[in-house]
Order: C-alpha cells, then sequence, then structure tokens
C-alpha cells in the first residue's frame, strides 16, 4: 500500500516534470524541470530496491551533467523562448513517427517483463540484498560485460581528448 | 507503534542536535577568532556570551526581507531551502555513537545506515550546489553570478578527489556502509593505514566547504559577499546555517573514515564523536584565522594537477596493498 502510493507519486513528479520541461518557455525553468524528473526517476529506481543505480542517477545525471546545462543557459543568457515557425517541413509528421517508434518498443520490453510474464529474473530483490547492491553491479560489470564496459571507457577518453583539443589555447 | 517513536526521536534528536551544534558554531568560530586575534570576542549574552547565537537567530528572524527588483523572484525564495534541506539530509548516515538500548529495542545511533552510505553524501553535496548557483543566478547582479560560478567550479572539481580520497578506506573496508567503516576500525583507525587519504581529505574538506584559504566564492575584498550578497534576513542566515551544516557533516565523515568514529577509551560514544567533530572544526577556523586566500587560477591549479593525480596515486597503491597484502 504504501509502496503502491510512493510509486504514484514518483510516477507524477516524473511525468509532470517531463512535461514541464518542454512546456516551460524559459530554458532555466526547463533546466529545473529536467532536475526534477532525473530525481523522480532515482526515487522509482529507489522503490526497486537499486540503491546503488538510484544514487549514481542522483550524482551523475542530476547533479554533474544538469549543472553543465544551467552553466552554459546561465553564461549564455537566453531570454524567453518566441512562438516561432516550425523548423523543418513535415516536423510534426516526422516527430509523430519518432514517437510511435519509440513507443512500440517500450511496449514490446513492457510486454516481456515479469509483470505480463510471470517470470522472474536471475536477480530478485531478495538475493540483491544478500548478495549486496554494488558489490554485484561491480562482479557483473567487471565479468560479464566487459566488454561493452571497456567499450564505454575508450568513448569517455575519446570524449575528454576531444574536449582537451577544442579548449586547447592556440599559441603560436 | 515503539519503532516509531524510536525512530522520530532519532531524527528528532539527529538533526535537532545538528540545527544547534551548527548555530553555535558560530559562537566558538567567534570565540575562538578572538582567541587568537588577542580580542575577547562576544561574551554579554549570557555566560561567556552562550546565548549569542539565539539572540542572532531572533534578530535575523525579525530583520525585513528585501528581494531585488530585478530577481527571479521563486527561484530567489527557493535557492537557500534548496542548500538546506541536502545540507540536513547528508547527515542521515553518519552514526554518532555505538547502539543503545531504548524501551527494550536495540537501537543504532545512525538515522539510516544505508549500503550506499557515502555514495549518498556525495550525491547530496551534488544537490546542495544548486542552491548556491541557483541563488547567485536568481539575485540578478554581478558579485553574487561571479560567486556562483567560482563556487560551482571549484565544488566540482573538488568534489573528485574528494571521493577518491575516501575511496582508499573504502577499500580496505570493503563496504560503503559507514556504520560497516566504524566496525572495520575496531583494531586501529585508519588513519595509520591511509595517511595520504587523510591529509586528501582535509584538503579538499577545506575547499569542498568554501573555508579558508580556499574560501574564493566569497573573497569579501573582491566580489563583497559572494553568491549571498543580496540575500538578507532569514534567507541569509538559512544559507549560512546551511554552511556551517555541511562543515559538521564533512567533519563527521573525517571522524568517520579516518579517526574511527565513535570509538574511543572511557568517554561514552557520543562524546568521543563529539570531540573529534569540534577538532575538525577547530581546525577550520585555525586556518581560517591563519591563512591568507589563494588566487583563484591558483585554487583551480592546485585541484586538478596535484589533488587528483595524488589521489588516484592513492587508490592505485591502497588496491595494490589489499591485492597482494590483504
Amino acid at each position: 500500500m504504501a509502496s503502491s502510493l510512493f510509486f504514484y507519486f514518483l510516477a507524477v513528479v516524473t511525468t509532470v516534470g517531463a512535461i514541464a520541461v518542454v512546456a516551460f518557455p524559459s530554458p532555466l525553468y526547463s533546466v529545473l524541470a529536467l532536475i526534477l524528473t532525473f530525481l523522480g526517476l532515482a526515487g522509482l529506481y529507489l522503490s526497486l530496491h537499486a540503491q546503488f543505480v538510484a544514487i549514481v542517477q542522483v550524482i551523475i545525471y542530476a547533479s554533474a551533467i544538469m549543472m553543465l546545462f544551467l552553466f552554459v543557459v546561465m553564461l549564455i543568457n537566453l531570454g524567453r523562448e518566441e512562438k516561432r515557425e516550425l523548423r523543418l517541413p513535415g516536423q510534426k509528421l516526422l516527430g509523430a513517427i519518432a514517437g510511435l517508434a519509440v513507443f512500440s518498443v517500450l511496449l514490446k520490453i513492457f510486454l516481456s517483463t515479469s509483470l505480463m510474464t510471470g517470470k522472474r529474473g536471475s536477480f530478485p530483490p531478495e538475493r540483491v540484498s544478500e548478495l549486496g547492491n554494488t558489490q554485484i553491479i561491480g562482479n557483473l560489470l567487471l565479468t560479464d560485460y566487459v566488454l561493452p564496459f571497456q567499450a564505454m571507457g575508450v568513448l569517455l577518453f575519446v570524449g575528454i581528448v576531444g574536449a582537451v583539443v577544442l579548449a586547447r589555447r592556440r599559441s603560436r | 507503534m515503539v519503532t516509531l517513536l524510536i525512530i522520530l526521536g532519532k531524527v528528532l534528536v539527529g538533526f535537532g542536535g545538528l540545527l544547534l551544534l551548527a548555530a553555535y558554531m558560530t559562537w566558538m568560530e567567534r570565540r575562538v577568532f578572538a582567541l587568537i586575534q588577542v580580542r575577547v570576542g562576544p561574551n554579554r549574552v549570557g555566560p561567556s556570551g552562550l546565548l549569542q547565537p539565539i539572540a542572532d537567530g531572533i534578530k535575523l528572524m525579525f530583520k525585513e526581507t528585501i528581494i531585488p527588483a530585478q530577481a527571479d523572484k521563486v527561484i530567489y525564495v527557493l535557492a537557500p531551502a534548496v542548500t538546506l534541506i541536502p545540507a540536513l539530509a547528508a547527515f542521515a548516515v553518519v552514526p554518532f555513537g555505538d547502539s543503545v538500548t531504548v524501551l527494550g529495542q536495540k537501537v543504532d545511533l545512525v538515522l539510516a545506515d544505508i549500503n550506499v552510505g557515502i555514495l549518498y553524501i556525495f550525491a547530496m553535496a551534488g544537490i546542495g550546489v544548486y542552491g548556491i548557483v541557483l541563488g547567485s543566478w536568481a539575485s540578478n547582479s554581478k558579485y553574487p553570478l561571479i560567486g556562483g560560478l567560482r563556487s560551482a567550479a571549484q565544488l566540482i572539481s573538488y568534489e573528485l578527489s574528494l571521493g577518491m580520497s575516501l575511496l582508499g578506506v573504502v577499500m580496505i573496508a570493503g563496504t560503503l556502509s559507514l556504520k560497516g567503516i566504524v566496525e572495520g576500525q575496531a583494531g586501529m583507525p585508519y588513519i595509520v593505514l591511509q595517511p595520504l587519504g587523510f591529509l586528501l581529505f582535509v584538503v579538499c574538506m577545506l575547499a569542498e566547504t568554501n573555508r579558508a584559504p580556499f574560501d574564493l566564492p566569497e573573497a569579501e575584498s573582491e566580489l563583497t559577499g559572494g553568491f549571498h550578497t543580496e540575500y538578507s534576513s532569514m534567507h541569509f542566515a538559512v544559507y549560512s546555517i546551511a554552511e556551517y551544516c555541511s562543515m559538521i557533516t564533512l567533519s563527521a565523515v573525517g571522524a568517520t573514515f579516518f579517526l574511527g568514529g565513535w570509538r574511543g577509551p572511557l568517554l561514552p560514544p557520543v562524546v568521543w564523536f563529539l570531540i573529534k567533530v569540534l577538532a575538525f572544526m577547530f581546525f577550520f577556523m585555525w586556518l581560517r584565522a591563519s591563512t591568507p586566500r589563494l588566487r583563484y587560477d591558483q585554487l583551480m591549479g592546485f585541484g586538478w594537477k596535484v589533488l587528483l593525480p595524488l589521489s588516484i596515486l592513492n587508490v592505485i597503491l591502497t588496491a595494490g596493498a589489499v591485492v597482494f597484502i590483504g
């Protein structure tokens, strides 16, 4: 009972936040609404017993990445967004198609979850709390998923090198 | 029912104690400052000026709230709360004493022992930065904006090294829970095994709480008050309480990670915990009274080019020691 109330509260926070991101005319308020959405998502992870993922969601998305967004918005001092014409011809139709595509993917994933099929995954909450949340993620990242994990590392490294090259002072 | 009462009691004692301690830190800071500068300090209100923080609080409450005409009013009013709430919430995972028996139940003296404890503190610290950035932006004035940008850049840079400096202890203890880390120090405090980690932690802690010699965000000679220049009355008070709360929380983290937390001979655990936290706080004040301020580029250079490589080195050395020596 309490946990489903918690879920509905977080679901409302997350969706209202997400709509507000698009709806606010001022970019700064959009950024704040996006932070609210991320915090709501972290709460949802927490209600799924994924403490590590929830906290990392807050540290990385809600604080580090959004802080960069906030910096950019604050420094370039965007005004309120004017009502303007659509930029691409047929933008609305393309948007609808893209939305539908994402929705169908999500629907397919939803239909294969344990909620619909009744099948449970290999890490139900009891097992996770027995082995330890962080320990399981650490073990899986360095055994079963070591290749994607390393690939991510390379990707991030390339990003850092790119940032250094762009920011380098060009002295003659 | 009893469980609920105990939880309520813990919350009241924990957060009430934290707020009271934060208020009295202003008194301690002024007395310590006076001592170092051979002055008397506040001694008029109550014995040794002990009622001074309460008098200050009442005064601030009755002052007029001034909101600049060009300010973004919603964010301007909300920003101090955005700083205070995470600063208070972060304290929830710090164990401030051994377990005690109340009404026939064993009660751990920690508000919430979660298994990702230290990461939770970093998450809260990360959210707290928003209060500073938003407050400085919403004031719509030059000095606060520069102060806010400085403090955000500084907090983000030093948070990295701060996390890295604690990683050594996490690897030795094998847990992220602060209760588990105190349990791991039954034999000896981790400062013996992690001297470099402790040094790095102390330096990063100073920068993270905007204290001298790293208090550039509020460098009064160049930026008047920094991010809170435009704030007055209770909004200003909330900012300063939040600052003292995060100082206390980081002191408590230092005491827990390196000095054995509430462990100590003879005296009860809670007293030992307070002694260790107050020792850190005294160190903060001592440094503020005796060091000049760094230049801003020196500060950033020091953070990225000295502290971060050193803390990575500490992590590598510790990892090697854990693997080969055990």
